[in-house]
């Protein structure tokens, strides 16, 4: 028997404990004696928890999730273990980033840094790396080698606007603080503007929202509307910060990308360290 | 091996946690044991007999029948979880013992999937059960540093003991983000030559197994 979405909705609204009684119990009679059905309650349960993991529910949602959907100790060991996949895939993805793009670097293209051409290049890379974790690290280490030298390029040559002294940094998503690898910014006595360069997934929003917050997540600026640009078929948005935001420390930029419906969903994170 | 004689259930003897009472392997070994009956509460005692004809009940051959009495207790297991229950194994077990009760009585008359016949029970023993006791609130999820290594150290060894093509599936099906996912999981799909709902069914098969991985990794560790 096909499944039809209508029955993927049913069962989502079941799990979250807000299906009406009248509907449960035949769905529950179901799950007893349908096969496929009681499978894609399996999977739906797999996507409710990732799809929290993402923040991609409504607010409504979260809360049943959070009051009813964990409830059940299996249903918390779900989570932990969907979040512990999660890390290991964004670590996975972001060592093959890294070395597509030390791979273009090497090829003599400019910064910034180009995305990763999703679904051809990344796994071949992947694979490449998983075998051979010598050179992985070989290549990581480069990659911080390449960003360090743009970070010094751009603290003795600040791009001038007008006026004002802007610094410009191109930002790739990966390096993290947890990796060891996050990439340092100095920002020179002068400077006015911290413009970030931020490179983004393919997708199809219409515009962007940057977000900067500190070690202890409070937001320090934020902007909305912001257009992505292309560069060597990279797709990137410029967040302009006021550098008087910016103390030494560590920070993140969370980039959010508007739908068509007008709401927002996470597109990026990017992470880095502001020594003076 | 199964028993005991001191009052308590043979369950909680058994099988605390997450062990099932039964494991298939149990099933097709159950013959071999003297077997000790148990009871899950003071009126009714589940026997060796009684669990044989709930098994033939199920199906003529034993194998099957077998299959078929995992699938219903892990199905309300399921059910008791998601109506919110904090006991779902015990409430299962005492849906089964009910139904093995009342087996003379309706084996001869009963129509259709026993399958049915149990969720009828279970839904008295929901009603039951709702009554009298508040569920408990839900520990919260700890965040244990040295236990969050452990799950991804586990994840690293089992991601390796997949087969190249599962390990590529999921690392490609579960890369991407929000709507972009979609997109490249129907290329993914017609890459691997398979519709999009097998590509999702197999990528859930790899994934539970995954995390059975990880917790079988991490308990043995802890040990």
């Amino acid at each position: 028997m096909q499944l039809e979405s209508k029955d993927q909705e049913t069962l989502r609204q079941y799990l979250l404990g807000n299906l009406p009684p009248e509907e449960r119990a035949s769905l529950e009679e179901r799950l007893l004696t349908d096969d496929e059905f009681y499978q894609e309650l399996l999977i739906v349960e797999d996507e409710l928890v990732d799809q929290y993991l993402s923040g991609d529910q409504s607010k409504a949602e979260r809360e049943s999730f959070e009051a009813h959907f964990l409830l059940a100790p299996e249903r918390q060991q779900k989570v932990r273990f969907s979040r512990t996949l999660k890390k290991y895939l964004h670590h996975a993805e972001q060592t093959a980033a890294n070395a597509n793009v030390v791979a273009r670097v090497a090829a003599a293209e400019p910064v910034p840094v180009p995305a990763a051409d999703r679904g051809s290049v990344r796994m071949p890379f992947f694979s490449f790396l998983k075998s051979n974790p010598v050179l992985a690290y070989s290549l990581a280490a480069a990659v911080v080698l390449v960003i360090g030298l743009v970070s010094r390029t751009a603290l003795r040559n600040p791009v001038s606007q007008g006026p004002s002294q802007v610094l410009a940094v191109a930002l790739t998503p990966g390096l993290t603080r947890d990796s060891g690898e996050v990439t340092k910014i100095s920002i020179p006595p002068g400077t006015d503007t911290l413009q970030l360069k931020l490179q983004l997934p393919q997708a199809d929003y219409t515009s962007y929202r940057a977000r900067l917050v500190a070690a202890d997540q409070s937001e320090l600026w934020s902007a909305e509307d912001l257009k992505p640009v292309f560069s060597n078929d990279t797709r990137f948005i410029e967040a302009n910060i006021p550098s008087h935001v910016v103390k030494p420390g560590d920070y993140e930029i969370k980039v959010a990308g508007r739908l068509s419906s007008g709401q927002f969903e996470d597109a990026q994170r990017f992470t880095f360290r502001v020594n003076r | 091996m199964p028993g005991g004689g001191d009052g308590r259930s043979f369950f909680s003897l058994q099988c605390p946690g997450f062990v099932k009472p039964f494991s298939a392997t149990w099933l097709l070994e159950f013959d071999q044991f003297s077997f000790e009956p148990f009871s899950m509460n003071k009126d009714w005692v589940l026997t060796k007999e009684a669990f044989d004809a709930l098994l033939a009940w199920l199906d003529p051959e034993r194998e099957e029948a077998g299959r078929k009495y995992e699938q219903i207790r892990e199905r309300l297991i399921k059910i008791f979880t998601c109506r919110g229950c904090f006991e779902p194994e015990d409430m299962a077990d005492e849906t089964i013992n009910r139904v093995s009760k009342r087996l003379n009585e309706i084996q001869s008359t009963y129509e259709g999937d026993p399958a049915r016949y149990f969720y009828g029970v279970a839904s008295k023993v929901l009603m039951e059960y709702q009554r009298p006791k508040p569920t408990p609130a839900p520990p919260p999820i700890r965040e244990d540093t040295d236990r969050l290594e452990r799950d991804y150290a586990c994840l690293e060894e089992c991601v390796e003991k997949l087969t190249p093509s599962n390990r590529e599936l999921v690392m490609q099906y579960y890369q991407e983000e929000k709507r972009a996912k979609i997109e490249h999981r129907k290329e993914l799909a017609e890459q691997f030559g398979i519709a999009l709902n097998a590509l999702r069914i197999r990528a859930h098969r790899i994934r539970t197994a995954l995390q059975q991985c990880v917790e079988g990794c991490v308990r043995e560790e802890t040990i």
